[in-house]
Parts: structure tokens; sequence; C-alpha cells
């Protein structure tokens, strides 16, 4: 995982369904072993009912056994760590109900022919994902080396350079070529060495050497710095800690750097550095100690760009560096990296990177800097002595159509429009990670009916992303005989935003009233998504640390609506049906959705009814993607259908913190002291269950401020070739891993 | 004849001008801000930054583009490139932000004379450590290439080791240690502004009262230069680089117009040659049953959307189909190398081409019908019957030739079409060419890439008229451009 944070999922508001997964946090409870016993009688009852599927109630036999004895291991499979973490990830539960019937006797090893009953109950499409993560394992079979693989996207990178192009197809594809220090365990959440062998993490302890007094500094609160604008319009910043406000006027701190590792005593601190020795500060002379900000990286020797030269310190300072330069074509990532100190070589294959500010997702920003070869892009200094030659050069440099990288596949070729292939590096440092595939192709077909259609035809082996209608609908029966069908889950969740800057949508009871009467949410999830979607009361990721299960959805319910908006003043007035609030305003507004996607438009007519039911005159206007999001950014709107994509655990600050209802995420302007203070708090807590009870107490003031009607958080759905083994599905996008996937045909 | 092709040749630069202006002007005032959506892209990125944050970012953008200058300056900009003309445009920032950094360089320098000679030094020294390691570097190289026997061309290598020398050579790495210097003596510059707030207002003052309080938008004209290539030639016809993925426009152009070209071509070729002989047909048979037959027929298949058909083709005869499996799905297939891939090639065009030509059948058929009918009624082909012509003479001599004159009207649309690509079927059947290309460009304001289509296909379409008028003089001599 390279970056985190919120993402707006924009056109792919089409999303849909999910696998009931709740609260899977510890799968090893009693209730939860008795629920799998349960769905286990369903599946011998449903197998023996099988026609000619003899060698797989043997194989289901086993995999019964392998469910009762471990329910949580089961699932790591390929280079995934086996830590037992304390933050159950949803694959762990096994909960799928009837979905273990849906495929045991798929699998070519286990001797039946491909034989896969048709979906019967919802319940069942939501086990599909969990019983594909299970089936390959467990029969036990050693993956094998070779075969291909090829993956079909809807549209094409521009540049195979994941800063500089940051489309989701691009980021997926790079992965293999351009490895990050560290990588997320999909299973776990934990970090595992990637290019890195090893890292330590230290603590920074500022202490005070001096002050010089300051003049007209001021505190942002949107960026968390004092500031300074200086007569030529330019601003200079400092952290909270360097300046300190005395009587009237301010002082700046003049600080001195510690690194080691800090414990506070009962007189001040004591920091330890990497060579042993201790130094004591008393608590006066220390303004601030960020816990957890010193990263120290080691690369692995072994470790090879494609071209054969070998990854060095020199690389990843580069990589850093250039994604700080301002010449270079990286906004977005490079207002998101401003808090990384540019990195410092400190021995022969070692590299310290700095976080700033003390914040949880430190360790995800500083070890997921991806590795750029420098003596490819830059080999003559030219980012150092002329940043914006350099800048001008990289942007269009041509090897960012052919990349060289250190990942486990390296570039191979690029058909301009059809399709790119990359193929396993041999000299990748840990074979253990580098993949079995010999060659992984995407191939780019916009229109999904071809793209289904390339499928049947065998052109394609993974299909992520059909619509739900091919899903359910269009891939049933032969299909179904041919193809996985997975359905599995990433961050993502899809909402109403309502503009709480005007009327009539800054009153919080009118916005509870949407809440209950704009839209039976599990009514529409059962009848236009196919049961396939998980309703949502907070913005965090249904499955992650951060979600609190315990607020639950408020209900569909007209009558408590009505009575809401009687109370915040609107009713009737005048009888013409349409409600009036006390100046005789009639509830009117208009609702911005962007183009493209049937399913918000069959919901959008539903919502029309349901408002109009209750006296609400909504209007509705669609609007092309780039008009859309210019209306948002200008907060010109009533209300709005959109959706952001989340990381396992985000980091609230970006959507909910009040500074950025001016000019940021922010757009329904939801503004609140207390929020406030505990999103800050949160952003600097390291402790995972600390930090989680502040996420659940600020989901409680979102849900009680409701800025979201939520909607639901919507699975990806796809098929894929059954000859491929080790498949896994977890909620790191794009949700599966090819490096883990192999091709048990290879062999023949 | 020639006077007048003469004359509306030199009309078309004109026209072409005025229908640049308006696309120009067209696209640019559309909502929808192709920096913001650089910087926040939204649909299908990864994130969207924080605008307090990446404000200056946001301006980087504009400036990259020529987006922060006024609309008449980008178009001359844009027209200027076409022509191979570097309009020059200077913003009255930059010269203040020249200028201050001019006073702060000059400030900085007087102050550390000894820090500068340290620093030459320093930077004298990993110059050199610099140079050593790449000229390790490049005999490893060599020596790889020797290895592996795969020495390249030795002109290219002499040329290399040329361009080498001058890098890493003494007075190369003299000129990289001087511009590693002043770099960094501006780097300094930049540190210590703050310092010198009184002097820096006085330079803002002076720029407020000659260009106004909101001097930062200001844009003067600075001059007229020869765009040149980097080796110095001319470089005209410069469409810009796309937004997306900073390739330049031509050569995108050059990639996907082949593409669609072949798809309209044989299109277009069997529209005509298969819906000229059914109207011809049809007119000579009016209100028989066949003709009756054709025309309904015709006119189903004209009401049938073309989205459709190409979605149950796919269903229905693909290879990802249900039931006849017939053709592949998508794509353009191998290209032409043997026999065999051609085969294979051609095979793949057969049910775009179709969907791209049935429609067209009712629609020139019925206008053959049409032309024909009227001829057939008039006097001479009556004259040439009573001559005791046979009647294939009477029709496809007399009568077809005039005729086709309504067909005439529909050639100048022909050629814009023939690049212009269809954004539906292209989509449908996956062929990564010139419909798909404009309409993503649309979607995201990619302005280069609209700008270069969009004038291509007024200048096709500009021939295409004159291609037509032309064409109709010769078929029907009663049309003369004398006189006129």
């Amino acid at each position: 995982m390279k970056r985190s944070t919120l993402i707006i999922v924009g056109l792919s508001l089409l999303a849909v369904g999910c696998p009931d997964t709740r609260s899977s946090r510890s799968p090893q409870t009693v209730a939860d072993i008795a629920r799998v016993e349960a769905d286990l009688q369903g599946v011998k009852a449903r197998v023996t009912s099988l026609e000619g599927g003899n060698g797989s109630v043997q194989a289901l036999e086993k995999r019964v056994a392998a469910l009762e004895t471990r329910p949580v291991n089961v699932f790591v499979s390929g280079g995934g760590g086996t830590a037992s973490p304390d933050w159950q990830p949803v694959k762990g539960g096994a909960n799928g109900n009837g979905g273990t019937a849906a495929t045991p006797t798929a699998t070519p090893v286990d001797g039946g022919g491909p034989k896969r009953p048709s979906l019967v109950s919802a319940d069942e499409k939501q086990g599909i994902d969990a019983w594909n993560s299970l089936r390959p394992r467990e029969a036990g079979e050693k993956p094998v080396r070779g075969g291909s693989i090829r993956v079909c996207f809807a549209s094409q990178p521009a540049k195979l350079n994941s800063h500089l192009d940051n489309s989701a197809v691009t980021g997926y594809i790079t992965t293999y070529i351009n490895e990050s220090l560290i990588e997320q365990n999909g299973v776990t959440f934990e970090f595992e060495p990637l290019l890195a062998k090893a890292w330590e993490k230290e603590d920074m302890l500022y202490e005070i050497v001096g002050d010089e007094p300051i003049t007209n500094v001021e505190f942002v609160a949107s960026q968390q710095k004092w500031v300074r604008k200086e007569a030529d319009g330019t601003t200079q910043d400092w952290w909270p800690w360097e300046i300190v406000k005395e009587g009237s006027g301010f002082k700046k701190l003049k600080l001195k750097e510690h690194i080691g590792v800090v414990t506070k005593t009962a007189k001040g601190y004591t920091i330890k550095d990497k060579a042993g020795k201790t130094k004591s500060f008393t608590l006066a002379a220390v303004t601030e100690v960020n816990t957890g900000t010193v990263f120290t990286f080691h690369l692995r020797e072994n470790a090879l760009w494609h071209d054969g030269n070998p990854v060095t310190v020199e690389d990843i300072i580069f990589s850093l560096d250039f994604i700080k330069c301002e010449f270079v074509d990286c906004p977005s990532l490079r207002s998101y990296y401003k808090d990384v100190r540019p990195a410092t070589k400190v021995g022969p294959n070692s590299v310290q990177i700095i976080y700033e500010k003390q914040y949880f997702k430190a360790i995800e920003f500083a070890g997921g800097i991806v590795a750029f070869p420098k003596h490819v892009f830059d080999p003559d200094n030219l980012l150092v002595n002329d940043p914006k030659a350099f800048g001008e050069k990289f942007n269009k440099h041509p090897m960012h159509r052919r990349p060289v990288g250190s990942g486990p596949y390296k570039f191979s070729k690029w058909d301009e429009g059809i399709s790119v292939t990359l193929t396993r590096f041999e000299g990748y440092h840990s074979p253990e990670k580098g993949g079995y595939l010999d060659e992984l192709t995407w191939r780019f077909i916009p229109e999904r009916q071809a793209a289904l259609a390339s499928m049947r035809a065998g052109e394609i082996d993974l299909l992520p992303g059909m619509t739900p209608t091919q899903y359910f609908d269009e891939t049933k029966g032969d299909f179904e005989k041919r193809f996985v069908k997975p359905l599995y889950y990433y961050g993502n969740m899809g909402y109403m935003g309502w503009n709480m800057r005007r009327p009539p949508f800054d009153n919080q009871k009118v916005r509870k009233a949407m809440a209950h009467g704009a839209l039976n949410i599990p009514e529409f999830i059962k009848t236009v998504l196919y049961g396939a979607g998980q309703q949502v009361a907070g913005s965090q990721y249904i499955k992650g640390p951060a979600y609190d299960h315990s607020i639950k959805p408020y209900p569909f319910s007209p009558k408590m609506a009505r009575k809401l908006l009687r109370e915040a003043g609107w009713f009737d007035r005048d009888g013409d049906g349409v409600i009036e609030n006390a100046d005789g305003m009639p509830f009117e507004f208009e609702m911005l959705t962007p183009q493209g996607s049937p399913t918000t438009r069959q919901m959008m007519a539903i919502v029309e009814q349901n408002l109009s039911n209750l006296g609400i005159k909504m209007s509705i206007r669609e609007l092309e993607w780039a008009v859309f999001i210019d209306n948002i950014n200008s907060r010109a709107f009533d209300a709005c259908r959109l959706g952001w994509g989340q990381s396992i655990e985000s980091d609230p600050f970006q959507l909910w913190h009040s500074s950025g209802s001016e000019d940021g995420s922010n757009h329904c302007g939801f503004v609140s002291a207390e929020a406030d203070e505990l999103i800050l708090k949160l952003r600097k807590t390291l402790d995972k269950k600390e930090r989680q009870k502040l996420h659940f107490a600020f989901q409680k003031i979102l849900y009680e401020a409701q800025p979201y009607t939520f909607l639901y958080c919507g699975p990806a759905l796809g098929a894929y070739n059954p000859r491929f083994h080790g498949v896994r599905f977890t909620p790191l996008r794009p949700g599966y891993d090819l490096r883990e996937w192999y091709d048990v045909d290879a062999q023949k | 004849m020639r006077d007048y092709i003469l004359r509306r040749l030199l009309l078309v630069p004109v026209t072409l001008f005025g229908i640049s202006v308006i696309t120009f002007m067209i696209i640019r005032l559309a909502p929808g801000d192709p920096a913001e959506m650089k910087v926040s892209p939204g649909v299908g990125g990864e994130q969207q930054a924080d605008k307090n944050v990446s404000k200056e970012i946001y301006e980087r953008t504009l400036e990259q583009f020529d987006l922060d200058k006024p609309r008449h300056m980008q178009y001359l900009r844009w027209v200027g490139k076409l022509c191979g003309i570097d309009v020059q445009v200077e913003g009255a920032k930059n010269v203040y932000k020249a200028e201050v950094l001019a006073l702060l360089v000059e400030k900085y320098k007087g102050i550390s004379a000894p820090q500068i000679e340290k620093r030459k030094g320093e930077i004298e020294v990993s110059v050199a450590k610099e140079a050593k390691l790449a000229i390790r570097a490049r005999d490893a190289r060599l020596q790889r290439d020797l290895n592996e026997g795969t020495s390249p061309d030795p002109e290219f290598v002499k040329q290399e080791a040329a361009k080498f020398e001058a890098r890493y050579g003494p007075a190369g790495q003299e000129a990289r240690a001087e511009k590693q210097l002043n770099a960094w003596i501006k780097a300094q510059a930049a540190d210590q502004r703050f310092k010198y707030g009184d002097e820096i207002n006085t330079i803002r003052a002076r720029f407020r009262t000659e260009y106004g309080d909101d001097f930062e938008s200001y844009f003067s004209w600075k001059g007229l230069a020869l765009n040149r290539t980097q080796d110095g030639g001319w470089y005209p016809l410069d469409f810009g680089r796309s937004f997306k993925d900073d390739r330049e426009v031509l050569v995108i152009l050059k990639e996907k117009i082949p593409r669609s070209l072949e798809l309209s071509l044989f299109s277009i070729f069997l529209a005509y040659v298969i819906a000229i002989p059914i109207g011809i047909h049809s007119s000579v048979s009016q209100g028989k049953l066949s003709d009756q037959v054709i025309t309904t027929t015709l006119f189903v298949l004209y009401s049938l959307p073309s989205f459709w058909v190409a979605i149950m083709l796919l269903l229905l005869v693909s290879a990802g189909g249900v039931f006849l499996r017939w053709f592949p799905v998508g794509g353009l297939g191998p290209d032409v190398t043997d026999p065999i891939s051609l085969f294979e090639h051609l095979f793949h065009l057969v049910l775009p081409v179709f969907c791209l030509t049935y429609a067209s059948f009712a629609y020139i058929s019925r206008q053959m019908r049409a032309g024909m009918l009227e001829v057939i009624r008039q006097d001479f082909i009556r004259t040439a019957r009573a001559k005791g012509l046979p009647e294939h003479v009477v029709i496809l001599k007399h009568a077809l030739r005039n005729g086709m004159i309504p067909l005439i009207t529909i050639v100048a649309v022909i050629l814009p079409a023939l690049i212009g690509g269809s954004v539906i079927i292209e989509t449908i059947f996956n062929i990564d060419g010139v419909g798909q290309l404009s309409f993503t460009a649309i979607l995201t304001r990619d302005y280069p890439i609209i700008m270069a289509i969009f004038t291509l296909s007024a200048l096709l379409t500009l021939f295409g008229i004159l291609l037509s008028d032309v064409l109709y003089v010769i078929v029907d001599p009663q049309i003369s451009f004398e006189g006129k």
C-alpha cells in the first residue's frame, strides 16, 4: 500500500454488492466456530445431493477438517507472513454460509469435473470470495512455476509510472515493476520487508537551545502549522512546536534534534541512540517528542534493477527527492509527501527517512516510497543542479513507457492501446515472493460487454470489474462451469452528501430525516444490486478496524422522517403537497450526480419518489465528471451523490477536518470543534486500540451530524479461469496479488 | 476552373482560421479545468490532494500548459506553434520573481564570498567523483556489450563517445561545476529572502503601479521566434503535447489514425459498392415488389442502432458469444506480415466494418434512387430510349452519370469521416482509434488532442467540399464555375 487516504470513487459508483462479514475481528470465538460448523453441515448436505461429484466430497471433508482446526491461518499463502493479528481482516471469518457450497467441486485438482451448482441465495454469493481464498491451499498442492495470465482492464495507462500517472490501472500494473521499501500484508495488515530487508523505528526529540522573537505568524488549521506571509507573497511555515506564544508576541525556538529511543522519566526524558549512548533532558528543555517518526531502512544487498545494476541508497534518496521536486508532474503525491524529509544515507545500505510529525500512517508513507533507478532518469545529478530542466526531462522521459524497476516482473512490451506485458525477472532478490507465473499481460478493453465476450472466447483469464447484471444475470450456467466468479471487497463507500452550509440541509434534523426517508438502502441493495452490497453507517471501510459495528444505520422509516421534518419546522403549510418552512420556502433542492452510472440513475429515481411522498421536490441533474467536480469544488450544490475509496484505516482529516470545508475535500461543510479535536488526537495516536476508540467516538459524532447519508460498500465482481490456483482476495487494492497465483496447467 | 480551384484553396486558411477560433473558444469556455483535474484526478485516481497545499502546484500546472494566460494569448500561442513560430509572452509575475531572485543573489553573494569558495571546492570534488563513476559505468557497459557480442553501430558509438566527452571531459566538468554552484547560490538566496522584506516591497510596489494590483495575472507580448527542435531545425506543425501522457499529439495521431482509417476505408468502399447498384435497381424497378422489399429491409437496417447491433453480433456470432463462435471478439488482430496473419487481420475487421456499413446502405441507396428517378423522367432519357439504345446503356451511361449528383454531395462528408473514427464501434470492438481518442480527450479536457482532431477534421471537410464541387462539374457539364 503505497498511499493511503480517501479516494473519490467517482465513476465506479456502479459498485455493488457484499459478503456479510461484519464482526469477524476474532474469528476463533465460540460463536464463529459454531457458525462454521453449521455452515459445514449445510455444505455436506448439499454436496451429497450433487450428482457425480465423487472425488469432491472427500476434498470437502478435508477442508472441513482444516477449517475446524485452524480457521485463520489457513488463509495465509504465498509470501504472506503468518503473524496472528489482533485486528482480524474480513477474510478470516470464513463466514460464507452457503457459499461453501458454491465451489468445492470446481477445482481440477480434486479430480472431479468442473461442476458448480448455480447460485441460490444472496448469502451464497457472498461466500464465494472467502471460499476462493481457501480453495487451492487445501488440496495440498505445490505451486508450479510457469504459465501466464491475461488480465482485462478497461483503460490503458498513460505512462507506466505510478507517480506521473496516478490512475488506478497504472498503480496496479506498476506494483509488479517498481517496488516500495516495504509492503503491507493483505491478511495481517502488518508491514513486511520488500526492497528493505529490515527497518528500525526511532523517536525524535526536540531540545530547546534558544529562541528569537518573531512577528506576524498565525496558526493555519488546514496545515497544522504556523505560517507567516512574506512581503513577496510567499510563505514561511513552522511546526507547532517551533513557535511559542509569549505574552502578546511570539518567539521562535531554536531547536536541536536528537534521534533515538525516548523514554519518559519522572524528571523528563532520556534518549538512547543507536550507539547505545543515553542522554537526559529536563521537561523544560524539550519542546516536543515525536514517537516513531524516524525510520532507518536497510536495503537488500542482492536487490537489482532489471538492467542489472544494483539498487543503492542513492536510488532511494532520488526516488523521494524527485517527488518533492516542484517541476515534476506529480502534484497530488507531492502534497502527500510534504511532511517527509528528504532521505539521508546513514550506512552503505541504509537510508534514514524522517516523518516530520507524529502520525499513525508515518510508516505507510516512509516505507511506501517506490524505488526508481537514478542511473536511468538522472545520471547527471540534474535534479540537484537544475531542477527545472530535470522536471521537464523527467515528465516526458521515454523510459516511462518501458520502465526499469526492481520488482518481481520486468517490462516486456506495450502494444499501444492493446496490451502491456511483463515477464518474470529472474534476478529478483526474493524468489519466494517473486511470483510463479512467467508472464503477466494486461489487455485493455473499455467496453464491458466486449470484455465479457473476450472472457468467454478465452482471450483473457481474469476479468475484474464485471457489472452486477453481467455477474448475476448474464453469466449463469455454462459460464460458471468454465470460470470461477469471485466477489471481493476493498475499501469504498457511497453516499449522498448534503451541503450543510445552506438551507434546507443546514439543519441536522433535516439530514437525519433524509437518512430515514430518502432510500430504503437494504431493499435497494437486495433488489437493484442483487444483494451484493453492505449498508454502512460511517466513513471508514466497513471491514477495517476503524469502523464501529455497534452503530447501526438509520432504518428506513418515512414516518420517522416526517416527524423529524416537522420538528425542524418543515410541513405542508398551504396544502399544495410540498412542505414549507416558517418563511414559506418550499422544500426543493437539486441533486447532482456524475454521468454514466445506471445504478445511480435507478437510485435517484427511487429517492425522488420517496422524497416526493414526504412532500419534498428533488430535481436530478446528471453532469459530466469534469463539470460535476467543478461544481462540488466550488460548493455550488445542494446535494450530491458520490463515493470514496478507502484504505484499511483511513485518516479522517482530509474528509472531515473543518479546515477542508473552505477549499478541501470536506465539501459538505462538516464543521465541529469536537470532531476536529478528535481527528487531530487520532492522527497522533500510535496505539491501535487507543486509536480505535477515537475512531469509534468520531464515527458517533458523524452519525449524529449526518453530513452524508451513508449508502453502502460495494464489492468488486469478477471472473477468472480456474486453472489458476493460489488465488486469494484481500481488502488491499486491487484485491488480489498475481504473485500468489500459479497456473496448474503450466507443468503439462 | 483552375482559377476557381485556386481561389477556393486560398480561402481554406481563412475559413480554417475562423473554425479554429470558434472551436478553441468553445472548448475553453466549456466548464471543467484540466489543471484541476491534474491536481485532483478524481475518477479512478488514487487521491485528491488538499487544495490548500497544492495551490502552488496548481498554478505551476496552469503555467506548464499555458492555461494561466488570457485566452487570446493561448490561442495565438497555439496557432504559432502550428506554424512553427514561438509566440512569446511574458507574465509580469515571472519578471517580478526573476527580479526578486536577482536581488537576493546579488545580496547573498556579497555576504559570503569565503563560503562560496568553500562550496566551490566541494562541488568540484563531487563533480570529479561523479565523472569517475560515469566513466567506470561506461566501461562496464562496453565490456558487457563486448561479452554479449552486441556491440552497436560504430558511428553511434562515436557520437555517444563525443557526447560523453562533452559531459565528463575537463571542460564539461568545469561547466557543470559552475552550473551547480550557481544553482546552490540561488538556493541559498531563496532561503534568505525574508531578510530583505523592504527591498522586495519596493519592487512589488513598482510592479503594482506599473501593472495594477493583480499584476500576477498580467501578461505582455514579448516577440516572435522560430520554433526549433533540439538540434536547431525548424519545428512547424507542433500540435503540442497531450496533457494525459505528455507525448506529442502528432505521434499519438500517427498511431491511431491508421487504425480508424482502415476501418472507414473498408466500410465506405463497401457501402458504395453495395448501395449504388441497389439504388439503381430499385429506381429502375420503382414500385415493384423487389423495390418494396429492398426499401423496407434497408430502412429496418437503418433504424437499428449500431451499438445494439454491435453488441448483438458480439453475443451471437463472436468467439465470446453464445451461438455461432465464428468471429474474433475485438481488436484488429495481428499486424500484417504474412498471408496467414493478413487473413486473420481481415477476419478481425468483419464485424466492425459491418456495423459501420449497414446503416449507410439505406442512406446512400435512397439518395441514388431519388437522383436516378429524377433523371429517368427527363427528356433526354426518353430520347435515348427512343433512339433504340438498350436499356442498360440508357441507365448506366446516360442516367447514372446525372443521377450521381446527390451522391457527390456526400463526398464532402467522407473525407473527415475517414479519419474521424467511430466512438461506439471502436469502443465495443476494442479498437484503439481516433474515435476513442477524441472521446476520452473531450472527457478529460485534453485540449491539445481535441484541437488537433478538430483542426484536421475541419481541414478535410473543407477539401471534401471543394472536391465535391469539382466533381459536380465533371459529372454534369451543365454546371460550370465560370460566370458565377
